[in-house]
């Protein structure tokens, strides 16, 4: 019985001409790597029957992959009478790779030119008499999920068996093809089953699997050796090769039609252009943070402070009613509501800000974004890539610290760790907010943007400070992969955001919780002590810092225990704020103990003092040295409180 | 086109596939073809930017570990060794 293979790329239709051949039924799929081994198959045509071998898609018959193997394998060793090798047409130049290479192998291979409705519809237009002429094979049109020429198929492909075929000889030039005569010389009278040409190609290609059939002869072997030895691998020309000459060939026979500008195309000429890409970028960033402060903050968040200080006063109410102890009603009034609830009550607006980064990073511009930040970043001796773990740090420090990982260069990863803290992350911002609402109510949307810009600029200087004096080293070189535009699936989107505002709630509820119960005990102590006064233990820790930050403008009790609570925890910054001024209403209390210009040089030490514990136990542990974790600790801490003093100083010269 | 290709991302005056495409004057599928084929033969790496953390990061406030949807390919030491030689 004669056997006939169906070889060709992944997902070029040979399972579907399968079934439409042998009407049986294997599992066909809109994926590539459906078969991955082979099947058999019989059909009868004119009262013969045949035996039909559906291969696993591959798309070269090198030794990469299984696939690739099996394939090759029953090519050369299965000893098929004719090969269908199944092409698709809307992709020939591709798929025109696998021909090229049976054809080396000296196959009998006919051509099924399948998805043919699909390459009409494309309108291209291939001329298939004269490509059967140049490749001196012969070609039939098919539709396999049509069930068209399926017939002829058949009839071309009993009429080839037997047919004389001569393996393709392509010119490598004459220094590879002086080569392969070499080889071919001591690949003579071995008794290898293979064609010899066709080894001694493979061998210059470095195959493995043909490399380690010939090492059993020590000739061979030393010759191998020595090539290697001289460096003479030409797997690059090999192949580079094989790609002219189909280009060669296609090139009058294949018209497609000009390229038009795909949607993505016309987007990407804008967003990612050389001029307008970083402005854009920082527009659209602006508008985010704009629609952030007027959705979450202006309407959303009313609502949820209104009822979380109803929810309160129940309780209150509620302790008071049951003659719950004093201490107990202050702890729930002043610490858990004033201080939890102080975090809680920007839920809405960390909702509305990671709804739009995920709509950013889900329709593919975040990709873009890390695009046009990448001539900027190398001006500083970052890497494009290292932005992509600066984005991640927006969200929390501590995985955009992890996500360095994926930089290679120990050069680049240190840089990239240390500046990440300067990238805002979502725990920071309830503190812009709080002083935002009470000192910029008007142009949040502004102040916030400035803010994150300032973050980055500040990473920036840094990362050139960095490059140029404790990690200089060579730069690596990579590309970026585009994917296309698309819209947002809402499905995804609602769930990176859900999950951003249930770990918020879980920190509120933990991390925060223990943070402000600590302070509050703290603030209740020694007994006797008036409560959140100068006298108790806060008060008098406090008072020990605040002279430092004195000429930061911000130098109050108040403030520097909320910063060092936010070591612990950032949100705690806010929590800690709201419990020591209640039960007076925190944005009041803000505006009376801070002016317009000591509340921005404390956001700015917010934004770049040390980082919480968590960062920096992730730097010891990601950078395995405990030095490297305190130098990020102290080193933000300097710099935050520098920059904290030359704004307020600054400022205070002009206002 | 191999060897250019390979030859403009070392000279670091690429960015994406696309602008191989165009510096080559081929299209860009065409260019992606090329890179994949790199790739297969590890002259380049490609990394897909995951990483996992395990979930035990203590202290970090996101419930996943991030994905990126950025996928970038760089040299590998074959690939350099390559360029190298040249
Ligand atoms: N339009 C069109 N679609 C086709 C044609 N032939 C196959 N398809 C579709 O192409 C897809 C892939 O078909 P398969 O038969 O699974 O491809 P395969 O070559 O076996 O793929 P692997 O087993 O992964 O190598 C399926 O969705 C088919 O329905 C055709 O002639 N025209
Ligand atoms: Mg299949």
């Amino acid at each position: 019985m004669h056997t006939i293979a169906l070889v060709g790329n992944p997902n070029s239709g040979k399972t579907t001409l399968f079934n439409a051949i042998t009407g049986s039924n294997q599992h066909v799929g809109n994926w590539p790597g459906v078969t991955v081994e082979k099947k058999e198959g019989f059909f009868t045509y004119k009262d013969e029957k045949y035996t039909l071998v559906d291969l696993p898609g591959s798309y070269t018959l090198g030794a990469f992959s299984e696939d690739e193997i099996v394939a090759r394998d029953f090519v050369l060793k299965g000893n098929p009478d004719v090969v269908i090798n199944v092409i698709d047409a809307t992709n020939i130049k591709r798929n025109l790779y696998l021909t090229i290479q049976l054809l080396e192998m000296g196959a009998n291979v006919v051509l099924a030119l399948n998805m043919i409705d699909e390459a009409k519809s494309k309108k291209i237009n291939i001329d298939i008499k004269r490509l059967s002429e140049r490749l001196n094979v012969p070609i039939v049109e098919t539709s396999a999920s049509k069930k068209i020429g399926v017939d002829e198929l058949l009839k071309v492909t009993v009429e080839s068996i037997g047919r004389k075929t001569k393996p393709l000889e392509i010119s490598y030039g004459k220094y590879i093809d002086q080569e392969i005569v070499n080889i071919q010389k001591l690949l003579e009278n071995k008794d290898f089953l293979y064609p010899k040409r066709w080894m001694a190609i493979k061998i210059l290609e470095n195959d493995r699997e043909i490399i380690s059939l010939v090492s059993s002869d020590s000739e061979i072997k030393a010759y191998i050796d020595k090539l290697r030895e001289e460096d003479k691998i030409f797997e690059l020309d090999i192949v580079d090769k094989r790609y002219d000459y189909i280009n060669n060939i296609t090139r009058e026979l294949i018209k497609e039609p000009e390229n038009v500008l795909t949607t993505t195309d016309k987007f990407d000429k804008v967003l990612t252009s050389y001029i307008f890409g970083v402005p854009i970028f920082a527009l659209i960033m602006a508008t985010v943070f704009q629609l952030t402060f007027k959705i979450g903050q202006d309407f959303l968040g009313g609502y949820v402070e209104s009822f979380i200080g109803y929810i309160a006063t129940l309780v209150e109410n509620l302790l008071i009613s049951i003659n719950a102890p004093e201490l107990l009603v202050s702890f729930i009034s002043e610490g858990f509501f004033g201080g939890v609830g102080a975090v809680l009550v920007f839920v809405p607006l960390i909702v509305v800000l990671y709804f739009f980064l995920a709509i950013l990073e889900d329709t593919g511009y975040m990709a873009r974004a890390a695009y046009v930040m990448d001539s900027l970043m190398r001006k500083v001796g970052l890497q494009g890539k290292s932005f992509i773990s600066m984005i991640v740090g927006f969200g929390c420090n501590v995985p955009g610290i992890m996500s360095t990982r994926t930089l290679e260069n120990k050069k680049d990863r240190m840089i990239a760790i240390l500046i990440n803290p300067f990238m805002s992350c979502g725990a920071r911002l309830p503190v812009y907010m709080v002083f935002i609402g009470a000192f910029f109510p008007k142009n949040g949307g502004i102040v916030l943007f400035l803010i994150y810009a300032l973050g980055i600029t500040m990473a920036l200087i840094m990362a050139k400070v960095f490059s140029k004096t404790l990690f200089k080293g060579e730069e690596t070189h990579f590309i970026m992969e585009l994917p296309p535009y698309r819209l947002p699936s809402m499905n995804s989107v609602f769930r990176d955001m859900w999950e951003k505002v249930w770990e918020f709630l879980k920190r509120a509820g933990t991390v925060i919780f223990l943070v402000v119960t600590i302070l509050w005990v703290l603030s209740m102590l020694p007994a006797g002590v008036e409560p959140y006064s100068k006298e108790s233990l806060l008060g008098r820790i406090g008072s020990f810092l605040a002279p430092i930050f004195t000429p930061a403008g911000f130098g109050t009790w108040q403030a520097s225990v909320s910063l060092f609570a936010g070591i612990a925890a950032k949100e705690a910054i806010v929590g800690t704020l709201g419990m020591l001024y209640s039960p007076m209403d925190l944005t009041e209390a803000l505006r009376m103990n801070f002016t317009t210009l000591s509340a921005i040089s404390y956001m700015v030490m917010v934004l770049l003092y040390t980082p919480c514990a968590a960062t920096i136990a992730t730097v010891k542990r990601e950078t395995n040295s405990a030095k490297w974790a305190l130098f990020m600790a102290i080193y933000t801490f300097l710099l935050g409180y520098i920059m904290a003093v030359l704004v307020y100083q600054i400022g205070s010269l002009f206002i | 086109m191999l060897k250019e290709c390979l030859k403009l991302i070392s000279n670091k005056t690429v960015k994406s596939t696309r602008d191989i495409a165009n510096r080559l004057g081929i299209d860009e599928k065409y260019a992606n073809e090329l890179i994949d084929k790199l790739v297969q033969m590890e002259y380049l790496s490609r990394d897909n930017g995951e990483f996992s953390c395990g979930g035990k990061c203590f202290g970090c406030n996101l419930a996943n570990c991030p994905s990126n949807s950025i996928i970038t390919f760089s040299l590998t030491d074959k690939g350099k060794k390559y360029l190298k030689n040249l």
